[in-house]
């Protein structure tokens, strides 16, 4: 597969996520900078990404910990 | 300029929380009352203290000083002095990934205390003691659960485009943090990086993805506020953003003055000589502070540095300047601080009304310049004649240490070796004609087992 497929591909499942995020209304903080709407977008999309590998590491973690203590 | 009564910083206008301003020379920053709650709670939740404690943060004391502006004031911090005030575009390699790891570094402690960046200029980043701190106490707003960063965008911009292009490209495309005031802008890194560099995770997310989005939503009427962006979420960019940059490395090449001292035309004792006549000098004058132009890797500029002399080692070549920084970290050394700088096109003054960072002259002028080896390349290299190098020296010291080197040096035959010799005013006779026309000469040396002379000269204003 060529790297412009894989990145096309890519950017097809980081859409498809960002479709499934939920929205909802955040209150104002006194911020100044306009963080940009295309920035707001690709962190939400990347959050969810890396939150997600966040969530199975901490899973892996656990399991992991629960494997030794049953083996000790 | 400094004991002007309450002059306001012109760099300081773009948030509203607050502004600093000098007053009779002291620096001083104004809280104003919309950032009140913000302020105070920076203080109660133990945020500052814990920052303070890490050295991440510029100290401050709260000050009774009168406000510069009353209406708007909460309070005045009077925050401690940067000895020289650099900017990205000087910094090198490791100092600007220094400086992002910091920021991100203060991002992840605010989350703790509930709070967060609420921008994240690379600007906003001073080297104390040759370590990156934080000198913007009001960059803190309260963190809600939900929020995405604000300070994403300028992050990328500011940090993670100029390192990945620093180190996927070529070093030199730091230098467009000098044209591009708000960081380089993301489309622009993303079209000058090469393909493989998109391998990595966090290069292909945080700035081709990243950069693609701005295109998309760039003339959208979207209202994206509302996006969700949870705390592990916010973590998890934190975490990627910070794996992706301490991945970046530049490892410096020989400089281009790598094999300088062994082709100087003075032998050891010749070198060891110039050395104590460097020192001596600065024994004599006992500045505060001073500015090694053409400091290579700092081997003089650590004379005045060991001697607790604030000292700036700039150089033009950008191996040089890591080079020297790294030896700062692994002496933990405090006193010198080296940073890139072309002296035939020193930094202007860029940004709004073009006051916004400073050029180099007005950061000057500084007690004392030293100028060891660098005349032949300023005035045969560059074309710049005798008396424009002088003019250009009395403005931004009131000492100055000066080698002269004449053209029987090696290192002069050099320069002329391929071309026309159109200087027939590089002589030591006129070199101190012209230099005498604004400087006082106080002292000469010639180095042993050399042709070479140190000078030792006063501007003649202050004389």
């Amino acid at each position: 597969m060529t790297l412009q497929k894989t990145f096309s591909r890519i950017k097809i499942q980081l859409a498809a996520i960002s479709l499934l995020l939920p929205g909802f209304i955040i209150s104002d903080a006194y911020a100044y900078l306009d963080p940009g709407s295309g920035s707001i977008v690709i962190q939400a999309i990347i959050g969810a990404l890396v939150g997600v590998g966040i969530t199975i590491k901490v899973y892996w973690e656990k399991l992991k910990m629960k494997f030794f203590s049953m083996k000790k | 300029m400094l004991n002007e009564p309450f002059r306001r910083q012109p760099s300081s206008f773009r948030d509203p929380s607050g502004f600093l301003f000098w007053n009779n020379g002291v620096l001083y920053r104004q809280i104003n009352s919309v950032y009140k709650d913000e302020y105070d709670f920076l203080i109660s939740s133990g945020l500052y203290d814990h920052l303070l404690n890490s050295n991440l943060i510029i100290p401050h004391v709260e000050s009774d000083s009168l406000a510069h502006n009353p209406k708007t004031m909460y309070k005045i911090i009077q925050p401690e002095i940067i000895p020289f005030i650099s900017y990205p575009y000087e910094w090198s390699f490791t100092q600007l990934k220094q400086a992002a790891l910091c920021t991100l570094e203060i991002q992840k402690i605010a989350m703790n205390f509930n709070m967060t960046l609420k921008d994240s200029s690379a600007y906003n980043i001073q080297f104390k003691n040759c370590k990156p701190i934080l000198i913007d106490t009001l960059s803190f707003e309260k963190y809600h659960e939900g929020q995405p960063w604000s300070a994403y965008k300028q992050f990328c911009q500011h940090f993670l485009a100029p390192l990945a292009l620093m180190s996927k490209k070529d070093i030199r495309l730091s230098q467009l943090l000098r044209i591009y005031i708000d960081g380089i802008p993301l489309d622009l890194a993303d079209k000058l990086l090469p393909t493989r560099a998109l391998s990595s995770f966090s290069l292909i997310s945080h700035i081709h993805f990243h950069a693609k989005s701005q295109k998309h939503y760039e003339n959208k009427n979207a209202k994206v506020k509302e996006r969700k962006v949870s705390r592990r979420s916010m973590t998890g960019i934190i975490e990627s953003l910070i794996s992706g940059i301490k991945k970046l490395n530049w490892t410096p090449e020989g400089t281009e003055w790598a094999n300088y001292y062994d082709d100087i035309n003075y032998s050891h004792k010749g070198f060891e000589h110039k050395k104590q006549i460097v020192s001596t000098i600065i024994e004599k004058i006992k500045p505060k502070f001073l500015w090694d132009l053409g400091a290579n890797m700092g081997e003089f500029s650590r004379i005045t540095s060991d001697k607790k002399i604030e000292t700036i080692a700039f150089d033009v070549d950008p191996s040089a300047v890591e080079k020297n920084f790294l030896e700062c970290i692994k002496k933990n050394e405090t006193k010198i601080l080296p940073l890139l700088l072309d002296l035939t096109n020193p930094s202007p003054s860029i940004g709004w009304n073009n006051v916004e960072r400073h050029s180099l002259i007005e950061r000057g002028p500084v007690d004392t310049v030293m100028a060891l080896a660098l005349i032949h390349h300023l005035t045969i290299s560059n074309n710049l004649p005798l008396n424009k190098v002088s003019e250009f020296f009395e403005k931004i010291c009131h000492h100055l240490i000066i080698e002269f080197i004449p053209k029987t040096d090696s290192q002069v035959k050099r320069l002329l070796l391929n071309r026309e010799d159109i200087f027939p005013n590089y002589n030591q006779e006129n070199f101190e004609k012209e230099f005498s026309n604004n400087f006082k000469i106080i002292e000469s040396f010639n180095i042993q087992e050399s042709e070479r002379v140190i000078y030792h000269m006063e501007k003649l204003s202050i004389t």
